[in-house]
């Protein structure tokens, strides 16, 4: 068995926009493939850059990634590991698609079975690389503390990774504008006790999509989101929230 | 008149008419025309479809479903003035066209125009939840080249609930300052 990984490039739109197009079809496509090939891996995109890992029968590989190299949907294919394997390192997957590489157990584990030929990539390789990893290791967090902060959210989650509530619409829209200050998230437990609310800022924070820092010597005010409209209460009724 | 507009925007069989359908109190006024071509449906929408919702007797939500194809923009310039917010639904299944959808952001320009923008994924009955994140991801890249943070959620347009939680998005999103 062998295992290659390579990043490429998406090919910019007409318009000059980077969007990966055909990832869905891509990754439906390679699922299905893959799985009848027995070839393991996972696929990940991050700012205009693929990063994937495929492992399984040498030929079988070899075979597959010619065909990727070829693929119309990227280019500048860079391949940073390709080496023979006894067991595979990502045996759940027939196409794993990620997010985010840094948090996931299985690639993190490939990295680290693999660290000696990571050490050995080139500057170029290594530039890459931390496009999707973070080679310094620092992507393990310790446990945050939130008390004195101003969190915001620097997107909207995946509602596939959190479950759509009315208390996930509220707490979102509350911090996707603009920094609030964690100690007014708590009043009047809008969001549930402390606890659910942590857990809720953890899973955003697991996701890289909330921002936390300290806060200035002139804090945010709370009472700066004013009192709700007309039009919001009512329709706050109609929607049976009150 | 607290009156405010809900602009539905999306493909060819993305679900705009049915998603006017099943939140308006009002019996929709509709658009149709036979399809000329196979789209998978044999009506197709050719102007606008409204609804409303009363909030209360002097307080409204309209509902307008538009074409997102470009030789309908001209309807589009009805709606773009004061909205509550832009929906726009892409359907599950094929690949979105992206171009169109460039288009359709270029023109009703949520950040210029300070509406609320929430992007509904619907038909994915099918898909499981790898699938529907490959699109998000899609999806995502496209709205951050227009500087736009929108949620992506899956919508079922026939479904009530399904239907006001896009709602209760909008709403709480414009709650903020």
């Amino acid at each position: 068995m062998k295992c290659i990984t390579y990043v490429s490039n998406v090919v910019a739109s007409k318009y000059g926009s980077v969007i990966p197009i055909g990832l869905a079809d891509i990754f439906s496509a390679a699922r299905k493939k893959n799985a009848a090939a027995q070839v393991t891996g996972i696929l990940s995109y991050r700012g205009g850059h693929y990063i994937q890992v495929i492992e399984g029968d040498n030929e079988i590989v070899d075979q597959l990634f010619s065909k990727i190299r070829l693929d119309p949907r990227h280019q500048h294919v860079t391949v940073l590991l390709d080496f023979e394997i006894s067991q595979r390192s990502l045996p759940k997957w027939a196409m794993k698609l990620l997010e985010s590489v840094n948090k996931d157990a299985s690639f993190l584990t490939f990295m680290d079975r693999n660290k000696r030929r990571v050490c050995s990539l080139d500057n170029t390789q290594r530039q890459l690389l931390e496009i999707f990893y973070d080679l310094k290791g620092s992507s393990l967090r310790s446990k945050q503390t939130y008390d004195g902060k101003n969190l915001m959210l620097l997107a909207w989650p995946d509602f596939t990774a959190i479950r759509l509530s009315p208390t996930i619409i509220e707490l979102c829209a509350q911090l996707i504008k603009q920094p609030y200050p964690y100690n007014g998230l708590l009043e009047g437990q809008r969001f549930g006790t402390q606890q659910q609310l942590d857990e809720l800022l953890n899973k955003f924070d697991e996701l890289e999509i909330l921002n936390i820092t300290d806060s200035p010597k002139h804090n945010i005010e709370v009472n700066q989101v004013g009192s709700p409209t007309r039009f919001y209460s009512k329709m706050k009724t109609f929607l049976g929230l009150r | 008149m607290d009156y405010r507009k809900l602009a539905i925007v999306g493909e060819i069989g993305a679900g705009k008419t049915m998603m006017v359908s099943t939140l308006s109190e009002i019996s929709p006024i509709k658009t149709e025309a036979k399809s000329s071509v196979d789209i998978g449906k044999q009506y197709t929408t050719v102007g606008i479809d409204y609804g409303r919702i009363s909030l209360s007797e002097d307080t409204a939500l309209g509902l307008y479903g538009v074409p997102g194809q470009e030789r309908y923009s001209f309807l589009w310039e009805i709606v773009n003035n004061n909205l509550w917010g832009l929906l726009v639904l892409i359907k599950f299944g094929d690949t979105p066209d992206y171009e169109n959808l460039e288009t359709l952001l270029t023109f009703f320009a949520p950040i210029d125009n300070d509406t609320t923008c929430v992007i509904g994924i619907t038909h994915c009955d099918a898909a499981d939840d790898q699938e529907l994140v490959a699109l998000s991801l899609e999806i995502q890249v496209m709205l951050r080249s227009h500087q736009i943070v929108a949620p992506i959620i899956n919508i079922d347009p026939r479904n009530r609930d399904s239907a006001v939680s896009v709602l209760h998005l909008f709403n709480a999103i414009n709650n903020q300052i």
